[in-house]
């Protein structure tokens, strides 16, 4: 994984230092906040971050290439059997994402408020840091809405919620996993307000 | 911004079908079981319908996304002893199966102590949990308690199975 985000940062900083870079406006950025599985008694509200670089396709159509790491919050399960009567904690899982959204609506970075929606996919994988149970890698898909406050034409902040919606069906076993993010985040533009 | 929304709008659509199914805990107690020199293996057999957080979910679970398990190991021996859980679908307890999966190993217990193993720990102790998942999901199977050391007395106490499972909630 370590390998894997490096490449995306080193890309990143390769793009930023274009001359290209400079004829079409495009920003990168870093997200944080929380994650909220869905309908899931065996995990907790979590941690989630990640990077991203925003590149408009045309005015109302861009293309973001991300890295999102989301940690689930352990669950606690009560056990009601004879013997115990006891709630005891269960490690979660966390999943890793490399993705890929489309946003639509109000993507370049101009000063103010901007409202968009984002739908994507990414390879995501599943682990619980038990060696027993295979990590699971699956395809991903994303949705949700994102509001950009631009500050200058270069920093704007950013409010995010989307869903994750993590399939799995390896022939014998068939479910999803779903869980809710919504992240703050901060944004540099790169290349001039009003320029494709 | 109105289009935008419209899409937004549909793709809140598509996700709903998909928010039908969620992950619950199910609850097996299996209970006690003692091994000695005399008796080298004891078994219990559960049959899954007779739990009813699992019929009352039977027709919607997809799969079984994990197992941790909870138990008390007393050794009332000398020596320190190891207990071992396999699983098997033999219903036939008159002697060890051929036909059977190791699902926890390394329970370790020095003589006169009891260990208590937590829901997380059990994960340390979990083998092979593909084909244990199998055996489970065919719903009648038998659970077996031995030592891989010797000399050995132990009992294994309140023994409670857990499955995460994913299904309708």
């Amino acid at each position: 994984m370590k390998t894997k985000v490096l490449t995306f940062l080193l890309l990143l900083l390769l793009l930023a230092s274009t001359d290209a870079a400079y004829g079409f406006r495009f920003n990168v950025g870093g997200f944080a906040g929380l994650n909220f599985p869905v309908a899931q008694d065996d995990a907790k509200m979590g941690t989630v971050f990640g990077l991203k670089t925003r590149l408009p396709l045309i005015p109302f159509i861009g293309v973001e290439p991300n890295f999102t790491y989301m940690k689930n919050g352990d669950a606690e399960i009560m056990i009601e059997a004879e013997g115990w009567n006891t709630t005891m904690r269960r490690e979660s899982g966390k999943f890793t994402n490399f993705g890929v959204d489309v946003l639509f609506g109000s993507i370049m970075g101009r000063t103010g408020l901007n409202i968009y929606g984002i739908a994507g996919i990414s390879s995501s994988k599943y682990a619980r840091s038990v060696d027993a149970i295979p990590d699971l890698t699956k395809i991903g898909i994303w949705g949700g809405v994102g509001l950009d406050y631009g500050i200058n034409s270069q920093w704007a902040v950013e409010v995010r919620g989307k869903v994750l919606v993590f399939p799995y069906d390896d022939g014998k076993d068939t479910g999803s996993r779903k869980n809710g993010i919504l992240t703050v985040g901060l944004s540099y533009f790169i290349g001039q307000e009003g320029v494709l | 911004m109105k289009r935008s929304i419209l899409i937004f709008m549909g793709l809140l659509l598509l996700f709903s079908g998909c928010i039908v199914t969620g992950n619950l805990f199910i609850e097996i107690l299996i209970g006690n079981l003692s091994v000695n020199v005399d008796q080298t293996f004891a078994s219990a057999f559960v049959d899954l319908n007779d739990y009813e957080d699992y019929v009352d979910h039977r027709e919607d679970i997809n799969s079984v996304d994990d197992m941790g398990f909870v138990c008390r190991i007393h050794n009332s021996g000398n020596n320190a002893a190891t207990g071992q859980v396999w699983v098997s679908l033999a219903e036939d307890i008159d002697e060890l199966p051929k036909d059977k999966v190791l699902l926890l190993s390394g329970l370790t217990v020095a003589p006169g102590a009891t260990k208590e193993i937590t829901l997380n720990e059990s994960y340390d102790y979990l083998q092979h949990f593909e084909e244990t998942r199998d055996i489970i999901l065919s719903e009648k199977f038998s659970v077996f308690f031995t030592s891989q050391t010797t000399p050995f007395e132990l009992e294994i106490r309140d023994l409670v199975m857990i499955l995460s499972v994913n299904g309708k909630p």
